[in-house]
C-alpha cells in the first residue's frame, strides 16, 4: 500500500515540485497545506504517514507546526524542508520532533532518501 | 516589459526562487556572525518604484547597499540593503566594537565582504536549482539616500517601466530588529528565462 505524504509549503511551485517527485516514486499525496496552521488541521483530518514541512510560512511557521502536530500525535513523522539551513534551525527542528532536515535547493534523490530513512 | 502579465504560478515560482536564495544567504551570514538569523516570508512584488521604496523607509533615509552585477543566463543586479542603523548593529556584531556615524574603511570593507558572501550564496543556490550559468561581479558598496540608491540600481538594470518586479526578503537578527533587504533586479528578459528554465513558460 502506498504511503501518504502531507506537503506543507507556502509556495505553490515548491508543492508542485515535491508532489512530482513523490508521485513518480510511488508515494501518495495526503494533502497540501500552504501554512503551518492548515498543516496541523490537515494532519488531524488525513492522518498522513509523513509530513514534508517548510519552515518560513505565514500564519504559523513550520517549527511551531511540528510541535503542534507532535502534541496531537507523538509518533508523527515530519521531515523539514527549508532554505534556512542554519545549525540552530536544524537543532530546533529536530528537538521539536522532526526526523530529518532537507536544505533547499535539493535534489529529488535527497527527498526520497529522507522519506525512506524515516518511514523505513 | 509589463510584469503584470505573469501568472500566479509563475510569480509564486519566482518568489520561491527568491526565498531559496535569501534563505541560503541568511545561512551563510549566520555562519559568519555566529548568530541565528530569521527570515520573513519573502515577497515577489510588482509595484511602482515609489511604492517599493516606501515599503522600506523614507526616500531620504540613508542606507547602505552592496550591489553586485550578475552576468550569464539571467543577468541583472543584486542589491543587499540595510538602513544605517541596521548596518551599525550588524557591524557591532561582526567586528565586536561600537559603531556610529560615518563608516570607517574597515567597516566598509566588512560590509562589502558580507554583501559578497550573501549574494554569492544567493546566486549559487539559484544555479543549483536551475542549472543556469550565473557569475557575479566584484561588489560595489554605496552609502546614499534610499531613493537615489534604488532608482540607480533599477535604471542600471534597464528597467525603465513604471511597474517593477523585485524579490524581497527581510532578515531579522535577534531582538535588535536588524532588517536587511535583498533585491534581485533582473534585466529585461531574465525573469522570462528563469521561468522557462523552471518549466513554467
Amino acid at each position: 500500500m502506498s504511503q501518504k505524504v502531507l506537503i506543507a509549503d507556502d509556495a505553490a511551485f515548491m508543492r508542485m515540485m515535491i508532489k512530482d517527485i513523490l508521485l513518480s516514486n510511488g508515494y501518495e499525496i495526503a494533502g497540501e497545506a500552504n501554512n503551518g496552521l492548515k498543516a496541523v488541521e490537515l494532519y488531524k483530518k488525513e492522518k498522513p504517514d509523513i509530513v514534508m514541512m517548510d519552515i518560513t510560512m505565514p500564519e504559523m511557521d513550520g517549527i511551531t507546526a511540528v510541535k503542534e502536530i507532535r502534541k496531537l500525535d507523538p509518533s508523527a513523522k515530519v521531515v523539514m524542508c527549508s532554505a534556512l539551513g542554519q545549525q540552530s534551525m536544524v537543532m530546533e527542528a529536530i528537538q521539536s520532533g522532526a526526523k530529518d532536515f532537507i536544505v533547499k535547493p535539493f535534489q529529488p534523490d535527497r527527498v526520497i532518501e529522507a522519506l525512506k530513512k524515516v518511514l523505513g | 516589459m509589463d510584469y503584470r502579465k505573469f501568472t500566479e504560478l509563475q510569480i509564486d515560482a519566482l518568489r520561491e526562487v527568491g526565498n531559496i536564495g535569501a534563505g541560503n544567504a541568511a545561512t551563510a551570514l549566520s555562519q559568519m556572525i555566529q548568530k541565528r538569523i530569521d527570515m520573513s516570508v519573502p515577497e515577489a512584488a510588482i509595484l511602482p518604484l515609489e511604492e517599493m521604496i516606501q515599503k522600506i523607509g523614507n526616500e531620504e533615509d540613508m542606507v547602505v547597499a552592496v550591489i553586485i552585477r550578475v552576468f550569464g543566463d539571467a543577468p541583472g543586479n543584486m542589491v543587499f540593503l540595510l538602513t544605517m542603523n541596521s548596518a551599525h548593529e550588524l557591524l557591532k556584531m561582526l567586528l565586536d566594537e561600537e559603531s556610529e556615524g560615518d563608516l570607517t574603511e574597515m567597516q566598509i570593507s566588512a560590509l562589502q565582504e558580507i554583501g559578497n558572501i550573501l549574494t554569492g550564496a544567493y546566486i549559487n543556490s539559484i544555479v543549483k536549482l536551475t542549472g543556469m550559468m550565473l557569475v557575479s561581479s566584484v561588489p560595489a558598496i554605496s552609502v546614499d539616500m534610499l531613493y537615489s540608491l534604488m532608482t540607480t540600481a533599477f535604471i542600471e538594470s534597464g528597467q525603465f517601466d513604471e511597474y517593477i518586479m523585485s524579490i524581497e526578503a527581510k532578515f531579522i537578527m535577534g531582538k535588535k530588529n536588524i532588517k536587511g533587504y535583498f533585491f534581485y533586479i533582473p534585466k529585461p528578459g531574465s525573469l522570462e528565462k528563469l521561468i522557462q528554465t523552471l518549466g513554467l513558460a
